[in-house]
């Protein structure tokens, strides 16, 4: 856990290196660099594991998504590997523009219906500027909460929103890694285990083994913790391997937490890795 | 592309802004539960769904079947989620409700 956070640290001091400069990107931004080349997208699909990647869907783009996380593993052939406690993501991607998609899906855990928006505020550059930039908000709405049990139930206690700033390199055409900086906050939250505002850090990076094959890592560290989230849950920590198959990216998926939506993944990770606590499942992206 | 960033983040301040509440605000713990006035409202809501007759086991359809299920059997250890798969499977509840059928335990499961 110390190793992934001083790698974690000193790819942020990297980071802040090459981008200190901020009025260069403004003036580059401005001023159409016509010349520059902008580099391929540094992960193939459009989720690292559980987390986003900075790939977007692109102009006139329709993805369909299904994720499915399986139950502990942990319980074993009782639960034949969490096979009788599943959840389900199900859910739409549009590419209104090259930069902007929106997104819209539901989700088993808390029967949750998200929204989210993408957006890119800066691409990587060949022999230019270092980073692409993307933001990513998503709107949650509970509706699982019943009014019978909670009488004084508004509909803002439904609401749970992330946002997030992802800034993604490609190193090489096999290595690329992401950093993100992650903002949950909840409009109703358990005054027990869970708390109101999480702040959190987070990297990824893909590791491309063969031509349909690459294994991804990420790792999120609360920044804020009170002692009752503390002990309650963990920080994600997710390995997956992306299968590409032609037309759509399949992605293996092996993570401490089993909600993927992204309030709960980063906030209400419920496994632990060192006693066996882990959730298999699966991303699947097709486009149309 | 300014003007970009002047709305993104103008949007992503005003998500972030709301007022939050927590599950103790909407409904105060409740100190001496019975099974008519507080559990079975939330077995009700939460578990009979599927833990009625032709449902899944255990039966949790009136008070001796949730009586016998947290005695004998494991409902306790499965809305806990320690070291049994965690119920209901759409999320663990609300750390206070569970609280509440502890309670509801060591007070002797009453029923009025």
């Amino acid at each position: 856990m110390y190793a992934i956070k001083i790698v974690l640290i000193a790819f942020l001091l990297f980071i802040n290196i090459k981008v200190n400069a901020q009025e260069e990107l403004m003036r580059e931004l401005d001023s159409f660099p016509t010349h520059k080349e902008i580099a391929s997208t540094a992960f193939k699909g459009l989720q690292i594991c559980n987390m986003q990647s900075t790939k977007l869907a692109a102009k006139g783009e329709w993805y369909f998504l299904v994720s499915h996380r399986f139950g502990d593993l942990k319980n074993g052939i009782n639960t034949f590997f969490g096979l009788d406690e599943a959840l389900t993501k199900i859910g739409g991607i549009y590419g209104v523009a090259d930069w902007l998609s929106f997104s819209a899906s539901r989700h088993t855990y808390q029967k949750t219906f998200e929204f989210a928006m993408k957006y890119r505020l800066a691409n990587q550059q060949v022999d230019g500027f270092p980073l692409t930039i993307v933001g990513y908000n998503t709107l949650d709405i509970n509706t699982d909460l019943d009014k019978e049990l909670y009488p004084g139930l508004k509909f803002n206690n439904r609401l749970a929103f992330s946002s997030q700033v992802l800034a993604s390199r490609k190193f090489s055409t096999s290595f690329s890694a992401e950093m993100a900086a992650i903002v949950i906050h909840k409009n109703l939250y358990d005054d027990f285990i869970d708390q109101e505002k999480l702040y959190l850090l987070g990297a990824g990076t893909r590791y491309k083994v063969s031509k349909r094959l690459s294994v991804n890592l990420e790792y999120a560290s609360r920044l804020n913790l009170n002692g009752n989230t503390r002990s309650a849950f963990r920080d994600p920590i997710s390995i997956g391997l992306d299968i590409e198959t032609g037309g759509h990216v399949f992605q293996m998926v092996f993570s401490n937490t089993q909600p993927v939506n992204d309030v709960a993944l980063f906030s209400n990770a419920g496994g632990n890795w060192e006693k066996g606590s882990v959730y298999f499942g699966f991303n699947m992206y097709r486009v149309f | 592309m300014t003007k970009r960033f002047f709305w993104v983040f103008s949007l992503a301040l005003i998500l972030n802004a709301c007022d939050s509440n927590t599950y103790s605000e909407l409904e105060p713990i409740v100190e001496n539960p019975t099974y008519n006035a507080n559990i079975k409202l939330l077995i009700d809501s939460k578990c009979i769904s599927c833990h009625k007759s032709n449902g899944y086991l255990p039966l949790l359809t009136n008070y001796n079947a949730v009586k016998t299920a947290t005695q004998n059997g494991n409902l306790l250890c499965r809305i806990k989620g320690n070291n049994c798969g965690v119920m209901p499977p759409s999320g663990r509840l609300p750390q206070a409700k569970i609280n509440m059928v502890d309670l509801w335990k060591s007070q002797g499961y009453i029923e009025q």
